[in-house]
């Protein structure tokens, strides 16, 4: 038995930098990616069913998946998220609105899944710097 | 408090029992009361800190792979019975591959990492087999685009359970110095 196990080692410090690098690696694209012209695209038992291009929506509608755990789902301008759901913890509600290109919110009971792609037009810089 | 140990004639096994049971109970009440922690604004929602983990990383340092298993598996049928079977495969997948990772970080040679460490890396696991489950369930590889945000929560969570476990440690190994003989 190791009762005094030591707390931090110098492997520990080592992993915890290494697994902050890895996080600012994976987080990056997810920041230059971002742009306004977002087209929400939703996902129903793993396949694409809907793709909305948020900026074209002129007047705020409601979309039934007719799902079972019920999603609803509200599309405005510019944005969309999970209306209600029925199921038991709500998380894909909770997640809120969704913008930006790489914003995601799922709901597992019912498998549906709504992500932000970005347009993806080539005649953009990618990242302007002064 | 050691004579009174020593009239207490039990086998060996069945203190392991008795043992077992006290530390899932713990695991149990600890993965309860995270229910109450009100969501970080900012974090994914579903986030947890895995407080379940202290009890499981202890059970795995004193008690070795089997009894550690045992304790993920009887929490994730808990989590099974109150949250429905999706959240029982989530819970027993992240469980068991911690756990796993867990004694294998344990078991080295030199034990190159400190409490902390495993933690972190039990964390990343948890949330590493939790992701695999949800791909599966949901069928698409969409749930990637999560890996980031799970990644540094696990980091975060990890060094909580980790120091709440060194403060617990000299409780916990009290509580189970009377089971043994």
């Amino acid at each position: 038995m190791k009762s005094n196990k030591p707390f931090l080692k110098r492997a520990d410090i080592i992993l915890i930098v290494i697994v902050i690098f890895i996080c600012i690696v994976l987080f990056l694209p997810n920041f230059l990616n971002r742009n306004s012209s977002a087209v929400a695209v939703v996902y129903k038992n793993g396949k694409e069913v809907q793709r909305i291009s948020l900026d074209s929506v002129a007047k705020s509608y409601e979309i039934n998946l007719g799902t079972e755990p019920a999603n609803i789902l509200l599309v405005e301008k510019g944005r969309i998220c999970y209306k209600s759901a029925t199921c038991h913890d709500k998380l894909c509600v909770k997640q809120g609105w969704l913008s930006k290109s790489g914003d995601t919110a799922a709901c597992l009971p019912s498998k549906t899944l709504v992500v932000i792609e970005g347009q993806s037009s080539t005649d953009e810089p990618d990242i302007i710097s002064y | 408090m050691n004579g009174k140990k020593s009239k207490i004639n039990i086998s060996k096994n069945t203190s392991r029992v008795a043992l077992l049971g006290i530390l899932s109970a713990q695991a149990l009440a600890l993965s309860f009361i995270e229910n109450f922690i009100p969501p970080i604004p900012g974090l994914p929602p579903g986030a947890k800190l895995g407080l379940a983990n202290i009890v499981t990383m202890f059970t795995a340092s004193t008690m070795g792979f089997t009894s550690a298993l045992c304790v993920t598996i009887i929490k994730a049928l808990f989590v099974g019975s109150t949250r429905g079977v999706t959240a029982f495969f989530m819970s027993l997948a992240g469980g068991v591959l911690s756990t796993i990772v867990m004694c294998v970080l344990l078991q080295i040679k030199k034990n190159p990492f400190g409490i902390l460490g495993v933690s972190v890396a039990c964390a990343i696991a948890h949330n590493t087999g939790q992701l695999i489950v949800a791909t599966i369930i949901s069928g698409t590889a969409m749930f990637a685009s999560y890996a980031p945000f799970l990644l540094f929560f696990a980091l975060v969570a990890g060094c909580i359970t980790g120091s709440i476990l060194n403060v617990l440690m000299p409780a916990l190994e009290r509580q189970s110095s009377f089971f043994r003989r």
